[in-house]
């Protein structure tokens, strides 16, 4: 799943380390999450739309197939 | 002493028991494989620094990985003892321990490698 995580980021330039902190997860897990690696659970997705006061749709976007 | 930081000292207890069990004459496997199987259990089973969904995502998919390679190799190993068997040949049986030391190695080494991964920068865009 696309993602603009790291756009979002860096806009407000926040390293890795500092958006993991605000999430409570691990920077490896930004990271894969950024890299695409890795699509975050509803919970999480959810955290992440609220900390950047966007709608999920906004900031995830499902591959077409 | 953080949860985190016992993995260490289990992995280093399970490889000393290891080491123990090929240099001390008196050592038997019972007893080494059991004390190397239940500190690789606690140390895959153990609390990482940040215990986020991401690290139980990929331990689930290394455990599963995990089970089938040992599996496989397990059955590699005595289908060879049994086309290999010889007069005299005193052969190792596995035991359940033994099938424990091998998932949870596999386990360990591949949950590492997938975290290692996470944490490298992607392709530059």
């Amino acid at each position: 799943m696309k993602n603009r995580l790291k756009e979002l980021r860096a806009a407000r330039e926040w390293s890795q380390g500092e958006l993991a902190d605000k999430l409570a997860v691990s920077r490896q897990t930004i990271n894969a999450i950024e890299t695409e690696k890795y699509d975050p659970s509803l919970p999480l997705a959810l955290k992440i739309g609220k900390l950047f006061k966007l709608p999920v749709e906004e900031i995830f976007e499902a591959d077409r197939t | 002493m953080e949860k985190h930081n016992l993995k260490s000292l289990y992995l280093t207890l399970a490889a000393s028991s290891a080491a123990g069990y090929f240099f001390l004459p008196k050592a038997n496997w019972a007893g080494c494989s059991l004390l190397i199987a239940a500190c690789l259990l606690v140390a895959f089973l153990g609390r990482e620094r940040i215990e986020d969904e991401r690290v139980e995502h990929l331990k689930l998919k290394a455990v599963k990985a995990a089970f089938a390679a040992a599996f496989i190799l397990v059955f590699l190993y005595t289908w060879l003892i049994a086309m290999l068997r010889r007069e005299g040949w005193r052969e190792h049986l596995l035991s359940a321990y033994d099938m424990i030391i091998l998932t949870m190695l596999i386990a360990l080494g591949l949950f590492h490698y997938w975290r290692w991964q996470d944490g490298k920068a992607g392709p530059a865009a």
